[in-house]
């Protein structure tokens, strides 16, 4: 019975929230965009007609025109073919290091807020500890030591960004060890884990959903950046990072290369963000801007 | 709360302790160790290696190169570079003041803009002049910094020539040093600005419909002392807090800034050493960074407790 | 509405006062001015880690030409004495052989001078043999020093060096001299005073580096040539500015004069300004298609020389690198005297030749495209490191190349402080890589049996016994004519067993200021600077 209410009452909420989000109007468009990018790079294959590392000697960095629309590059390769599949490569980076970032910090988060003691001691003492690290040079130092595969690429990226949510987790599982119905359920004989997977958790979904999403640009922006540094994704394979790296040395001559890449890091940035901040609208009714 | 900052300051030791340890155990994972570039050459034996290993101590524990290497450097030694047989204090002493004057700069430039503009879009909130704040905070927030930073050299320095491209300038002639500092400030600060300014709006926004405010409105204050004297302290509290944290963000775009316009800072090092596997020229930087940001949070801790009466402190 | 026109007014204000900065300091003339014609500004890659030319292992180090020894290789790889009269050789009497031993004869020019004034002699070669063969100095290289006998000093300026055996890269010995009256008794590694700012012959001292921003160079007041009026800069600020884009943005900008390692692809923007010239020039050096002989991708010979059919050098060359390079064919370039044009001359780019070979190993095209064998696909790794955009080009061309003949490489890129450890271990099936090598030829530390690594630089882990007695006999032959013999020989037979496939010869680019001239370049690691004493500005 009573969870029967419950649902009803997540249900609502759910729709308030929606309609908190559709009111912002730049969130709208951040999801818009974000679909049509994430739509278009995994589509990719089908709305380009040329493989994205098919050289072309002959026609090399061409400019835009009715057969490449977005010009080609250094090697005579497809520039719009390489944009959407780099966007399956930076999107999925991307999402995919945001995504360990959240499972590693909610796991870290979680253990920290409900055994407390100990435990959390040590465990908001390791998050410190990273924290106190600055991000970038860290994994500059970490890239140069390792094989340079996009896996290695996403748990780098994931080690330096778990570390808010971890925070996130753990301070709001907080309020919740305090709470009563966790007495009642392990009264019930629930194990401590599906104690915090089903009740403690679901509180702090909001937040880390937020938080992951900003993440997602963060993470982009760092590949892109390990890119121009040479330690990001390799050749052939295309990544809006590794394709402004290469576009950089001619920039006055063929101005499109480094354009076009830089247009989709900063529109997939730039909806990411909004996104973001609609949902932090909409989910969290603490946080009002 | 004395008490409480004392307890704080005697915390940050095991938390630079921890750091010591986490930097110390991620060089140690290198493939082929601190001596990996001489792999590359024939020419030097394995005898060759093996003497090196010992001179460098390289051929003990583990963990008794690291007590080592932590009791020398907690008393100024931090090693001598294995690339060019320098003292890492003195590289580091050498490039220390570049960068502090590049990020000193940049949050300067980051606070003035981010406070004056989000503040203003705060007040007139839904107007022009909002949107447009808010969109080039996006646009900050967007833009990779090496990308700007390129851009912007083109512009400023190749085609209209208004502007030095690259390094330090010459260091008696401060004029020159501002110069050559202007763009790499510039584009440093473009990130933090575009964030704080959206979280001192978001702050300004919620202390604006406060009780206190609204009857400091109706006792008949004029709006500029309603914001000033009593809005704006509580406002920038999380902005506050949010700069000491992204003095780490800083850092990090120093380093890509400073390879940029080839600014002799400790990032441009840190590439370097990153290049030459100098294990304690890399190490040193690491402790020296995480230091700053360390006594930064601290810093922003003690900032909060004065701006925000309503904080108490256990 | 008064308080908000009084923001309005104030952030105005603010905004006045900011602009009002900005033009104030960009007005104020810096050093941006053009400097005098005696003294030049270069943009560098890389700041040197130290001078002592010996324990460094950048080349940046020696491109500044504050050290140097007894001979230099010129732009044509010819040995030229810089501190001695002339270069020993058999036809001068400064070489002496018996059997199975050498004498080498050294004279110093007279009245030389340090740069702190004090006299040249022959107690320096003495005492600069006896710190390289001292294992507590770490060096770059130790090549050449244990073969040596023994040092004598008859007279001041009279060297003679007895050698264990026929050594005929004697030449590459005393490359750089070390002053005894500074460096006895000091520890090497660790002495600063001469790491940062060494006394020497050449025609430049360092007179002041700031640590990561420049170091400023001038005319060596006791330098030999200086009644010739050499060095003609009489100051060099070679400032350290690690990306390529910048520096070429400060030389059109007119910030520097000269602009080090250009980016391939820009030379020819470069070139297209009418006040800027780049100066291109071959290099002893190569890219190489390397097959690690240990895999088994590759133990068949024909697969091997289907790569080396199927891959089209010219198309690479003329396309890729815009003509600047040259199609290679053995291991050693044409400015070398024992290059053997015969060699690797057999694989001409034939696509059908590369199918049949491959069709005759027993790989027949799968479905889709990629060649199988007993239902495996043909799918193998090519290394390379990271850092040179061109060398990346050209690696994802040969990729597109083989995938033509149906062979699948997957290319593996690291970052060199991993790279090394990786190419030693032999992890990869294959490589593409570059060597760059002095001008005295040598192909023993990459082809002989006991120089597979740690020993020596045979990645390729080519054990071939008759070859390795031909390159030993051709590095300890000193009469050149029969030393070509063999080191022709040699090429054939790498031609035959082909475990590298060299793509093409390297070309070296500086971009300067038109107005500059006598910068030649250098083919080998001498560097570019080598012959910085004579660059001048014209008008």
């Amino acid at each position: 019975m009573k969870a029967h209410v419950a649902v009803t009452i997540t249900s609502s909420l759910y729709a308030d929230a929606w309609r908190r989000f559709a009111r912002h109007r730049l969130a709208l468009a951040g999801l818009v965009v974000v679909l049509i990018l994430g739509g278009a790079s995994v589509a990719a294959p089908l709305l380009t007609r040329f493989a994205p590392n098919a050289l072309d000697l002959g026609n090399m960095g061409s400019a835009p025109s009715r057969v490449h629309w977005f010009g080609t590059d250094d090697l005579g390769r497809d520039e719009f073919s390489r944009s959407l599949h780099a966007g399956r490569v930076s999107l999925s980076i991307g999402i995919l290091s945001a995504s360990a970032a959240a499972l590693i910090g909610t796991t870290v988060g979680a253990f920290a807020g409900y055994y407390g003691g100990i435990v959390e001691s040590a465990l908001m003492r390791l998050v410190d500890v990273v924290l106190s690290v600055p991000p970038l040079p860290l994994v500059i130092v970490l890239s140069a030591i390792t094989k340079p595969t996009p896996l290695i690429l996403i748990l780098i990226i994931a080690g330096i960004g778990w570390m808010g949510t971890a925070r996130l987790v753990r301070s709001s599982l907080l309020t919740i060890r305090e709470g009563e119905y966790v007495e009642a359920a392990r009264a019930m004989g629930c194990s401590s884990l599906r104690i915090i997977i089903r009740h403690a958790l679901p509180n702090c979904l909001a937040p880390v959903i937020v938080a992951g999403t900003l993440a997602v640009g963060n993470a982009i922006i760092t590949e892109s950046v390990l890119s121009y540094l040479g330690v990001g994704v390799q050749p052939p394979t295309a990544t809006w990072g590794n394709m402004l790296k290469n576009a950089q040395s001619t920039m006055t001559t063929r101005p499109w290369l480094a354009i076009f890449p830089g247009l989709f890091i900063m529109l997939s940035l730039l909806s990411v963000n909004a996104l973001g901040d609609g949902l932090r609208d909409a989910l969290d009714v603490r946080l009002k801007t | 709360m004395g008490t409480y900052l004392l307890r704080r300051l005697l915390g940050s030791i095991p938390l630079m302790v921890g750091v010591s340890i986490l930097v110390f155990g991620i060089l140690q994972a290198m493939p082929g160790g601190p001596l990996a570039v001489y792999l590359d050459n024939p020419f030097i034996t394995g005898k060759d290696i093996a003497l090196l290993k010992h001179q460098l101590g390289l051929d003990q524990p583990v963990h008794m190169q690291y007590l080592k290497w932590f009791e020398a450097f907690l008393t100024g030694q931090w090693g001598i570079s294995y690339s060019s047989g320098e003292p890492v204090a003195k590289l580091i002493r050498a490039r220390l003041p570049a960068t502090v004057l590049l990020m000193g700069t940049a949050f300067v430039i980051a606070t003035i803009v981010s406070v004056t503009t989000g503040v203003y879009s705060a007040v007139r909130h839904y107007s022009a002049f909002d949107y447009t704040v808010t969109a080039f905070s996006f646009l900050g927030i967007s833009m990779p910094v090496f990308w700007f930073g390129l851009m912007l050299q083109l512009l400023l320095a190749v085609h209209l020539r208004w502007l030095p491209v690259a390094g330090f300038g010459d260091a008696a002639n401060i004029a020159d040093v501002a110069r050559h500092l202007i763009m790499p400030a510039m584009v440093l600060s473009l990130l933090s600005a575009g964030r704080w300014s959206r979280y001192t709006r978001a702050g300004v926004l919620e202390v604006l419909s406060q009780d206190y405010v609204r009857t400091a409105r109706a006792k008949g204050l004029p709006e500029r002392a309603v914001i000033f004297r009593h809005a704006l302290r509580t406002s920038l509290t999380p902005v506050v807090t949010i700069m000491a944290l992204d003095l780490a963000g800083l850092f990090s775009g120093a380093v890509v800034t400073e390879t940029v316009f080839a600014w002799p800072g400790m990032g441009s090092l840190l590439i370097q050493s990153v290049t030459k596997v100098d294990y304690p020229a890399i190490l040193a930087i690491l402790m020296v960074s995480s230091f700053a940001i360390v006594l930064a949070n601290l810093l922003a801790d003690l900032a909060y407790s004065v701006l925000d009466p309503r904080i108490v402190y256990r | 509405m008064s308080g908000s026109h009084a923001r309005g007014r104030w952030f105005s204000v603010l905004l006045a006062v900011a602009v009002t900065a900005m033009l104030v300091t960009m007005g104020v003339p810096g050093v941006v001015g053009a400097p005098r014609d005696d003294e030049v500004v270069v943009a560098f890659d890389k700041e040197p880690d130290t001078l002592n030319p010996y324990s460094t292992n950048t080349l940046s180090a020696k491109e500044l030409n504050v050290v140097e020894g007894f001979h230099v290789t010129n732009d044509n790889m010819q040995h030229v004495p810089r501190i001695v009269q002339r270069v020993p050789s058999l036809t001068n009497a400064g070489l002496t052989m018996t059997a199975g031993k050498m004498t080498v004869t050294w004279r110093l020019k007279p009245d030389l001078k340090w740069s702190d004034g004090k006299p040249v002699t022959s107690a320096d070669a003495e005492f600069t043999y006896k710190t390289m063969t001292d294992p507590t100095f770490r060096v770059d290289s130790r090549a050449g020093w244990p073969v040596i006998e023994s040092v004598r000093t008859p007279d001041p300026l009279t060297v003679v060096v007895a050698f264990k055996e026929h050594y005929a890269a004697y030449r590459d010995l005393f490359r750089y001299l070390l002053p005894k009256h500074v460096l006895e008794g000091k520890d090497l590694n660790t002495f600063s005073e001469y790491n940062r700012s060494p006394v020497t012959t050449a025609p430049f001292v360092v007179q002041q580096w700031v640590p990561g921003q420049f170091i400023v160079l001038v005319a060596n007041p006791h330098y030999r040539g200086a009644a010739q009026g050499l060095p003609r800069f009489k100051k060099m600020t070679w400032r350290f500015v690690p990306d390529a884009n910048t520096r070429m943005n400060m030389l059109k900008a007119g910030e520097v004069q000269i602009a080090w390692a250009v980016p391939f692809d820009q030379i020819k923007a470069l070139q297209a300004i009418s006040r800027l010239k780049v100066v291109v020039h071959p290099l002893n050096a190569w890219m190489h298609f390397d097959f690690n002989l240990r895999k088994p991708m590759f133990q068949d010979v024909r697969m091997r020389q289907a790569v080396a059919y199927a891959i089209d050098k010219e198309a690479i060359v003329s396309q890729v690198l815009g003509g600047l390079g040259k199609p290679a064919g053995p291991p050693m370039t044409p400015l070398s005297w024992a290059y053997n044009p015969n060699a690797y001359s057999q694989y001409k780019f034939d696509l059908a030749k590369a199918r049949q070979l491959v069709a005759e190993a027993g790989w027949r095209p799968g479905p889709d495209g990629i060649l199988q064998r007993d239902g495996r696909p043909f799918t193998f790794d090519n290394c390379h490191n990271i850092g040179d955009a061109t060398q990346e080009r050209v690696q994802q061309v040969i990729q597109a190349m083989l995938r033509q003949i149906g062979m699948n490489m997957e290319i593996r890129n690291f970052s060199p402080t991993v790279y090394g450890g990786i190419r030693f271990r032999g992890e990869c099936d294959t490589l593409f890589h570059r060597w760059i090598v002095p001008a005295t030829p040598v192909l023993s530390i990459f082809y002989a049996a006991d120089a597979t690594p740690p020993n020596g630089l045979n990645q390729v882990f080519y054990i071939n016994a008759e070859i390795t007695e031909i390159i030993k006999e051709a590095e300890g032959t000193v009469d050149q004519p029969k030393a070509k013999a063999l080191f022709w020989r040699a090429q054939e037979i790498l031609a035959r067993d082909l475990p590298t496939i060299p793509i093409y010869y390297l070309v070296g680019a500086q971009a300067t200021t038109a107005r500059l001239s006598g910068l030649v370049g250098n083919p080998t690691n001498d560097g570019d600077g080598w012959n910085s004493e004579v660059w001048k500005l014209g008008p």
